[in-house]
């Protein structure tokens, strides 16, 4: 792959050539992307831009990947792992094997019996954060 | 194919363990009893009563995945879930002993103190439980609040 940087423009403009779009063109595309903090998804066939400000969390429900808004659920084609690697430092943090939440939209936290944490978002979702992804959080929070 | 064999052999495994538990506390109680009153203990099991206990322990161990599981009922607090556990449990019991086990009816008074005592006590220890946990609930979302501004 031959990387190309040229000064002297005021936006910052991205153009991937390429033989034929792979998945890791696609992968090339939401990383730059989510340096944006934007995100490539759609809904109906629609595809859309998501602020990941606008993004409460991801879930995956049979192999597929949901974006969560407060008014919306969009899909999109990438697997949980790589939205975590993606997004690991805008604020988004695992909460359990399927899913991957922003802790900048988390309202409210409350620790369960059973070591889990109950995480309400706004819109008043409630999200479970388990056991395991717990105790990640608490470290990230610097909760002793 | 492969859901139902990971929601059944929980269910199985744990049924089984609680059989066995089941069949060494009859053994070992009976035991104990017969050495302490002077009577005769017989050992052999009455088939029966391994049929019983394994309709029991089956019960209490699908009524386990159902509502202290997390395939059906997922974001059910800890505290919603043991309670209901709980109450389902004791109905369960009931139940089992008055019409699967055959107890006296005589003994009804007794066994309702005995599930009234029972349910004061669990209710009691999961809601303290429960009000420390919100406490600390509080103090986490103060965190996270310092965090968020922070970032």
């Amino acid at each position: 792959m031959k990387i190309e940087i040229v000064e002297g423009y005021d936006d910052i403009e991205v153009i991937i050539r390429c033989h034929k779009v792979t998945d890791d063109i696609h992968k090339l595309e939401y990383l730059l992307n989510a340096h944006a903090k934007k995100i490539f998804c759609t809904k109906e066939g629609i595809t859309y831009l998501i602020s990941i400000n606008d993004i409460l969390y991801f879930e995956t429900v049979e192999k597929q990947s949901f974006l969560y808004t407060e008014a919306e659920v969009y899909e999109l084609p990438l697997k949980l792992y790589v939205i975590e690697e993606m997004l690991s430092d805008s604020g988004f943090i695992r909460s359990s094997k399927s899913q991957i939440l922003n802790i900048k939209k988390i309202s409210k936290l409350c620790p369960d019996f059973s070591g889990r944490i109950e995480a309400t978002i706004e819109g008043g979702e409630k999200l479970i954060i388990s056991r395991q992804y717990a105790k990640l959080l608490k470290e990230r929070l610097g909760i002793k | 194919m492969k859901k139902l064999t990971n929601f059944i052999a929980p269910i199985k495994s744990f049924a089984a363990q609680m059989l066995a538990g089941l069949i060494i506390l009859y053994m070992v109680t009976g035991v104990l009893y017969a050495s302490a009153t002077g009577a005769d203990f017989e050992y052999n099991i009455p088939f029966i009563f391994i049929l019983q206990g394994i309709a029991l322990t089956m019960m209490i161990a699908l009524l386990r995945e159902l509502i202290l599981g997390d395939i059906f009922i997922k974001k059910w607090r800890f505290f919603k879930r043991i309670l209901t556990f709980c109450i389902l449990l004791k109905a369960l019991f009931a139940i089992s002993f008055f019409v699967f086990f055959s107890i006296p009816t005589s003994w009804a008074y007794l066994w309702l103190i005995a599930i009234g005592v029972l349910m004061f006590g669990t209710t009691l220890i999961f809601g303290l439980s429960e009000m420390y946990y919100r406490k600390t609930g509080e103090w986490y979302t103060e965190i996270l609040r310092v965090y968020k501004e922070n970032q």
